[in-house]
């Protein structure tokens, strides 16, 4: 069974009298423990495909199924359960809540599915991710790296399907950045299948797979 | 690669100047110098915030608006009883009634007085000296001069009312009015401290929203003294603005309800006029400023130790906060983890609601059970709904013949007589002292007599500084003074040795020792003494205007005074629906303003909120758990909302009934209002959550 199966997915938008289609009748699948990167301009379509994938969006014709789930006949309640413990998302702007500590961020996923933290799991996670001393820290006083190492960590604590990352280095500087890249490639090399948007194709490269996205289409 | 992007350090800088252009359109960054025009500055802040400048004022003109209103009932009722004092006594000490121009002339030249005026059938005089008119010697002087030229003057109908130097000039003595007066002079302090509350809590948080600007007028080189004037600039404009609009609301809409409901003059012993007393307007503006004024103070000095960055990042204290902030604790449901996430983290707009609806809702409920308590004891059915009383100078009283008059009119259940003992008085212990004027009553009459007494022994009050076993020698005045008023040594069996036996907790008169003689004592007292007035209970409170005017047919002297207490009392229960209307009103215009301002903040909280319940969602958070979520916490301080007035409220009102000797009155009509405010608080707290929320939600 494929980590996720994306058929036929279209997202259009109106845009006055304009039907503009920000994802285009996109079809592909990703194996589990593969690394896969979408690449393509701004504006191109690639975080609406990965927001229609982690179900936050809804599509507009098509389906996606994320470890055997559809997600295109789910409600709310049911999108919500499928994000808690089949996805992971990591964000370019880390979307880290500013009133939390790094640890009450990364448990929250748990939190919200109404279980207890695993505090052994939560130390191993960020003993590896490098954030052990950060951890009762609000975001406002950490670095940039670490605020997407603490999203990373948040992603990873529900032992997700697929781990979606949206520009994940685009607000970190060169060598944040480069460290970011490193881990995510680690968390493949241990086994998480991970889908990343990227516009940095040295980054890309790194990945297993790449699909190439261009006004909503995969381009070959 | 690195040099084409800009640089953090850069970016800060490009951004802080852009915002600083944006807030300061004078900010001139060729010069690099700043051309402050604080007008301007305020301009611009009004017009980017006015949502912020909009709840300021709304919070300011509502918590001005209250003690303004008791304040100037206040001045309402103190003027209302001084008109009635100076038109009953026209200024004068000595009204003589039934008079004819001829019987002035022997009212002339009396030394000490000032010359007789006649008007209307009456002749007026004054002590001249002030000094003299409160002197209740020297008064007494006086009475017995008019009184000799009365009796001179030939003229049997002439009758003399007296009126103290007090009642002269305005200035009432009765222990009610002062009571009420001293009531709404402590609901007004109540009231003050808690829109002093209100007032420092809304403009603290006021501030702080704008801690952020600060920062970046900081960053771009405009100094404390420039940001310093800018905020008092500010809060003078909105303080302005909110006293005048309160003063002008509170004047307008109390003048409008006087007209139409309050107004009492003629009809009743209690005047109540529409008097504004501006020192009171003033003394009011000038404590809201003060507090301001020390509000805005301690937050610039606040500023002034807060480095730059930490205003710039909204003048947050990350220590500060990470001291205080409690752990985040798993609860039942996520909806209940993420409340409780809220309630620990993010409860200050909340807070802020509870401290403007808290003392809002306190002050009308204890407002709304004095009132209720009030009319229970004034409106109240009248035992002795009538009183009809003659003047005693002279000895006349009233025949047995008035009484079974009375006893016989229609609608009369029963009648009993009032005697007022006079010319009793105390004699010194020794030459050097006087002799004491007395007031003299039954010991029955006291509602703690707790013990027998025999014949000849008394009771006095407690702090008239008599003790138990002291002996006391009673004598009619005539036998102490003989005819050209010099004392001379009464003889033995004009005297009667009094042994004070108890003590009552009675206050004790200010120109008389009170006694309380044995019943015995007193029927043989009042053997020799007419009745100087009639009680009369009415078989119908209804009947009180019938049997008034038999009375007054019967009874038309001027020595004689009717008194309609339970005319009084309907009088009083009529004017509570103008006074619940004005309670009303007042508490109808506040709860607009708390609901406008509960909205405002809750519909911001949530507002504010919206990345968090965006990240929330992404996280995996239902709608419905968010929704939960805040709907949980606005529920919990709405129940802190309805249930701590009643809390505080209701105990300080047994505590009144207890005072006024009352039983704490609930009926259905009153269960029904505090549903209602209940009803409204939980609506006024659930509505803009709800309707915030669900806007937000549907885009996620």
């Amino acid at each position: 069974m494929n980590a996720v199966t994306v058929k036929n997915l279209t997202k259009m938008f109106r845009q006055g009298d304009e039907d503009i289609y920000a994802v285009d009748h996109v079809s592909f699948t990703v194996a589990p423990g593969e690394m896969v990167a979408i690449v393509g301009q701004s504006g191109s379509g690639k975080t609406t495909l990965l927001n229609l994938i982690g179900g936050i969006e809804h599509p507009t014709s098509g389906s996606v199924e994320v470890g055997g789930v559809d997600l295109g006949s789910a409600d709310d309640e049911t999108l919500s359960g499928i994000r808690r413990r089949k996805i992971g998302y990591i964000f370019q702007d880390f979307n880290l809540i500013p009133i939390l500590t790094a640890e009450e961020n990364i448990i929250m996923p748990l939190l919200l599915d109404g279980k207890k933290p695993d505090k052994a799991k939560l130390r191993e996670l960020a003993g590896f991710l490098g954030i052990g001393n950060r951890l009762k820290h609000l975001p406002g006083a950490l670095s940039g790296g670490q605020r997407q190492r603490v999203a990373i960590a948040r992603a990873l604590i529900n032992d997700p399907v697929i781990l979606l990352a949206d520009e994940p280095t685009g607000n970190l500087d060169k060598k944040a950045a480069d460290e970011i890249m490193e881990l995510l490639l680690a968390l493949n090399r241990r086994g998480s299948t991970i889908l990343l948007v990227t516009h940095e194709l040295q980054y890309a490269d790194l990945c297993g797979r790449k699909i190439a996205i261009s006004d909503g289409k995969i381009r070959i | 690669m690195d040099t084409a992007k800009p640089t953090g350090h850069i970016h800060r800088a490009v951004a802080l100047r852009s915002k600083a252009a944006a807030l300061l359109p004078f900010y001139n960054p060729r010069t690099g110098g700043l051309l402050m025009t604080y007008l301007l500055y305020m301009k611009r802040s009004f017009i980017r915030s006015p949502r912020r400048h909009a709840v300021l004022f709304a919070v300011l003109t509502c918590a001005f608006l209250l003690p303004l209103l008791i304040s100037i009932y206040r001045d309402s009722s103190a003027w209302g009883t001084r008109q009635y004092l100076l038109t009953h006594s026209a200024g004068e000490t000595y009204h003589i009634g039934n008079a004819t121009e001829g019987d002035v002339p022997y009212f002339v030249g009396i030394r000490g007085l000032s010359a007789p005026v006649f008007r209307d059938g009456t002749i007026y005089l004054r002590i001249l000296s002030e000094e003299e008119w409160r002197d209740w010697e020297s008064v007494a002087v006086f009475d017995n001069e008019i009184r000799k030229r009365m009796e001179a003057s030939g003229n049997k109908a002439l009758r003399s009312t007296a009126f103290s130097y007090e009642y002269a000039h305005g200035i009432s003595t009765d222990p009610s009015h002062l009571s009420q007066q001293r009531v709404l002079l402590l609901v007004n302090m109540l009231v003050i401290l808690l829109s002093v509350s209100v007032v420092r809590s809304a403009y603290q948080s006021h501030l702080k929203q704008f801690s952020s600007d600060v920062g970046t007028l900081l960053a771009c080189g405009a100094s404390r003294r420039q940001v310093s004037i800018l905020f008092a600039a500010e809060l003078a404009a909105v303080f302005l603005v909110a006293a005048a609009c309160a003063v002008v609301i509170s004047i307008v809409s109390l003048k409008a309800l006087f007209t139409a409901f309050l107004e009492i003059r003629h009809r009743s012993l209690a005047w109540l006029i529409f008097h504004v007393e501006p020192t009171n307007i003033l003394l009011h503006l000038g404590v809201f400023f003060v507090t301001l004024g020390v509000s805005l103070g301690m937050a610039l000095h606040r500023y002034r130790r807060e480095p730059v960055g930490a205003l710039l990042n909204g003048g947050e204290n990350a220590q500060k906060s990470q001291r205080r902030r409690k752990p985040l604790r798993r609860r039942s449901t996520p909806a209940a983890t993420l409340c409780g996430l809220w309630r620990s983290r993010t409860d200050r707009s909340f807070r802020s609601c509870l401290a403007v609806s808290l003392p809002v809702m306190v002050v009308f409920l204890l407002l709304f059970h004095i009132l209720t308590l009030a009319l229970q004891v004034t409106g109240a059915e009248e035992e002795w709904g009538l009183k009809v009383s003659r003047s005693s100078h002279g000895g006349e009283g009233f025949s047995a013949e008035d009484m079974a008059y009375v006893s016989s009119l229609e609608g009369v259940e029963r009648i009993r007589p009032i005697y007022e003992p006079r010319g009793y008085i105390l004699l010194p212990e020794s030459p050097d002292e006087t002799e004491k004027p007395l007031q003299i009553r039954p010991y029955s009459s006291l509602d703690t007599a707790a013990q027998t007494l025999s014949k000849y022994e008394i009771a006095t009050s407690r702090k008239s500084g008599c003790h138990p076993g002291d002996v006391l020698r009673l004598c009619r005045s005539e036998a102490y003074y003989d005819i050209n008023g010099a004392i001379r040594q009464p003889a033995q069996e004009d005297v009667t040795v009094l042994t004070v036996a108890a003590l009552a907790d009675t206050k004790p008169s200010d120109w008389a020792l009170d006694i309380y003689v044995s019943d015995e004592l007193y029927a043989d007292i009042i053997a020799s003494v007419p009745a100087t007035g009639i009680e009369i209970a009415l078989l119908d409170p209804a009947m009180n205007g019938q049997v008034e005017a038999a009375l007054q047919a019967r009874f038309a002297g001027a020595e004689y005074a009717i008194t309609n207490r339970q005319s009084g009392a309907d009088f009083l229960r009529e004017m509570s629906s103008g006074v619940y209307l004005l309670l009303g009103y007042i508490f109808a215009a506040l709860f607009l303003l708390i609901l406008l301002i509960l909205y405002v903040r809750l519909w911001g909280y949530i507002w504010d909120s919206r990345p968090v319940i965006r990240s929330l969602h992404r996280l995996g958070a239902s709608k419905r758990t968010l929704y939960r979520s805040y709907t949980r916490q606005a529920g919990i301080s709405a129940a802190i909302a309805v249930t701590v007035p009643f809390l505080i409220a209701l105990p300080l009102t047994a505590l009144l009934c207890v005072w006024q000797k009352v039983p704490l009155h609930l009926d259905g009509g009153m269960v029904a209002v505090y549903a209602a405010l209940a009803a409204l608080l939980l609506f006024a707290y659930w509505y803009p959550i709800h309707r915030s929320l669900k806007g937000i939600l549907r885009l996620l």
